[in-house]
């Protein structure tokens, strides 16, 4: 796909508010140089994940993310990606390891109303309420900020309403806000997902292969979107990514999985793809 | 070349087929059931051959009474969803914890554990004979059965519509309002059709034990042995239910089919002129 080398040489690099550089901590006890990651908005430390008795989706995980960063996942099917967006939102328990996003800690266990409003998701089946109409689908991002009474009678204010068309021309779907989400196309369903989550304002975007089935021009406007919104919120966006060039030339850095082991972790500017492809398939070491 | 892997029987379906078999056996063998004792079924013909023709005479009655029956059965539905509603979303693991949801079930399951003529007989001497016992003998076996299929229909529900919204900051009783509702309202409107169907036949017994409907006259009739009488009666109940399971279908047509098949089958349009 030659969608994300556009997205590039469009001008993210030079639109984009320039990201937190690793390794400003300072020095420790002895005078060494310590790695201290800056506002770090995902942390996850040794985590391990297991479905029951099974082999473990996850092992010994690390991932670090700062505030602000485009950063990928990638791996065959089975690595284990989608666990690991998972374990981020709380869905899934881990065996051992800490995790936490936003400073606050995951423990398996449903979030606050608060903390869940921060970060957004998008499931790979994207979860759209077939029954609603476009529009009320968008709109669904921002219950969070809505009242009880008022959301359950459906008076959303005058400003939801303008995020929520604002959102659905992003991703340029607003001229279908009236029509039920399940009458829509694969790719049109996918914009709708992206769009709620840009009505939601999270300060985390957590994707999962929120590109597939859709085809190259339909997936440039998509990242266009994103690309916007990443921009403008200054959102941290983690995103599960097949396609690995999308991957290396979207996302500002790349975390390689393999048999839910994490393989390497590298910049996506520093890495080409065939480098990428080989790590992928674990013909390379890393 | 490598040998073909090694092929396992399996004998569970011979063995719960054999189980079944012992179990069938079993139950006849206790309750004495033998092919010679089924010759009293002839019986059965000679009443049919006695109530043919029907007593037209009773039709105006026959009418009122299913008319009664039909209040009776619409009333104790109408109840019995409002009820089994909330109590079925609360007892819906997908969206409450164990907290909630075993109470509420507990609940659920002490109504079903009476059937709906026993409630009746309940009713019948709590308020006093009469259609009211039937309403209320309904409403109650509505709320245990249907809270029960709503709850399994919602945790049925694809949860990743749950997961996308709940992770958008939505509380629950937005996802109720949101996702919930929305999603498992076919199938709530399909229960509730299935239920008034089931009440409108319960209803139809409550008269045996004097909580109204058309089975207070079936059972009168029975005792005199006017078998005409009761044909005609009993026919009343056979159009009802053909009729009700007809406006069944037209509505879940309507509301059910529509909805899931008119992306990929587009609407006909009226030719321009």
């Amino acid at each position: 796909m030659k969608v994300a080398t556009d997205i590039d040489s469009a001008g993210r690099a030079s639109a984009s508010p320039p990201l937190p550089v690793l390794g400003q901590g300072g020095r420790d006890a002895g005078g060494a140089p310590v790695t201290v990651p800056p506002c770090s908005a995902i942390e996850m430390c040794d985590v391990w994940v297991r479905y029951g008795k099974s082999a473990p989706a996850l092992q010994q995980v690390c991932l670090n993310v700062r505030q602000g960063e485009r950063h990928a996942i990638v791996g065959p099917s089975g690595s284990g990606k989608s666990t690991l967006l998972k374990v981020l939102k709380g869905l899934v328990p881990t065996e051992h390891g800490t995790v936490a996003t936003l400073g606050t800690p995951v423990n398996g266990k449903r979030a606050h109303r608060q903390l869940r409003a921060r970060i957004g998701y998008i499931p790979q089946n994207l979860g759209l309420v077939s029954s609603a109409t476009v529009l009320q689908n968008a709109l669904m991002g921002c219950l969070h900020r809505v009242g009880e009474i008022r959301s359950w009678l459906g008076l959303f204010p005058e400003a939801e309403y303008r995020a929520a068309h604002e959102a659905l021309e992003a991703t340029g779907i607003s001229h279908l806000s009236d029509r039920l989400a399940h009458q829509l196309s694969g790719g049109e369903r996918r914009r709708l997902a992206i769009s709620r989550a840009l009505v939601q304002r999270p300060e985390i975007l957590l994707a999962d292969e929120f590109l597939s089935e859709l085809d190259d021009v339909t997936a440039e406007q998509v990242l266009r979107g994103l690309d916007k919104a990443h921009r403008e919120l200054g959102m941290t966006v983690l995103m599960v990514e097949h396609d690995l060039q999308v991957a290396r030339t979207f996302c500002d850095r790349v975390t390689v999985l393999r048999e839910g082991c994490k393989v390497c972790e590298v910049n996506g500017s520093e890495i080409d793809d065939t480098r990428l492809r080989d790590l992928f398939r674990g013909v390379a070491a890393a | 070349m490598t040998p073909p892997p090694p092929r396992h029987r399996n004998f569970a379906p011979l063995i719960v087929a054999a189980v079944l078999l012992a179990l069938t056996a079993w139950s006849a063998l206790a309750l004495e059931i033998r092919p010679g004792r089924l010759g009293g079924i002839g019986n059965l013909f000679q009443i049919l051959g006695e109530a043919i023709p029907p007593d037209t005479t009773l039709v105006g009655v026959a009418v009122e009474a299913i008319v009664e029956t039909l209040q009776i059965a619409f009333l104790g539905t109408a109840m019995g969803t409002v009820l089994a509603l909330p109590l079925g979303l609360l007892g819906a693991r997908n969206i409450f914890g164990r907290g909630v949801t075993v109470p509420a079930r507990v609940v659920l399951a002490g109504i079903r554990t009476l059937p709906a003529l026993l409630w009746a007989v309940l009713f019948v001497v709590a308020v006093g004979l009469g259609p009211l016992a039937g309403v209320l003998a309904a409403g109650v076996y509505t709320v245990g059965y249907l809270g029960k299929l709503q709850y399994e229909s919602i945790e049925g529900m694809d949860p990743a519509a749950i997961h996308a919204v709940g992770s958008a900051g939505a509380s629950r009783v937005q996802l109720i309002r949101y996702v919930v509702l929305p999603e498992s309202a076919n199938h709530i409107l399909s229960q509730i059709l299935f239920m008034f169907e089931h009440n409108v036949r319960a209803s139809s017994i409550f008269g045996f034990v004097g909580a109204g409907g058309i089975g207070f006259y079936i059972a009168n009739y029975l005792t005199v042995f006017r078998y005409q009488s009761v044909l005609t009666l009993l026919l009343a109940v056979f159009v009802t239910i053909l009729v009700i399971d007809y406006l069944s279908v037209l509505v879940r047509d309507r509301f059910l089919v529509p909805s899931r098949s008119s992306a990929a089958r587009p609407r006909r349009r009226r030719p321009a002129s």
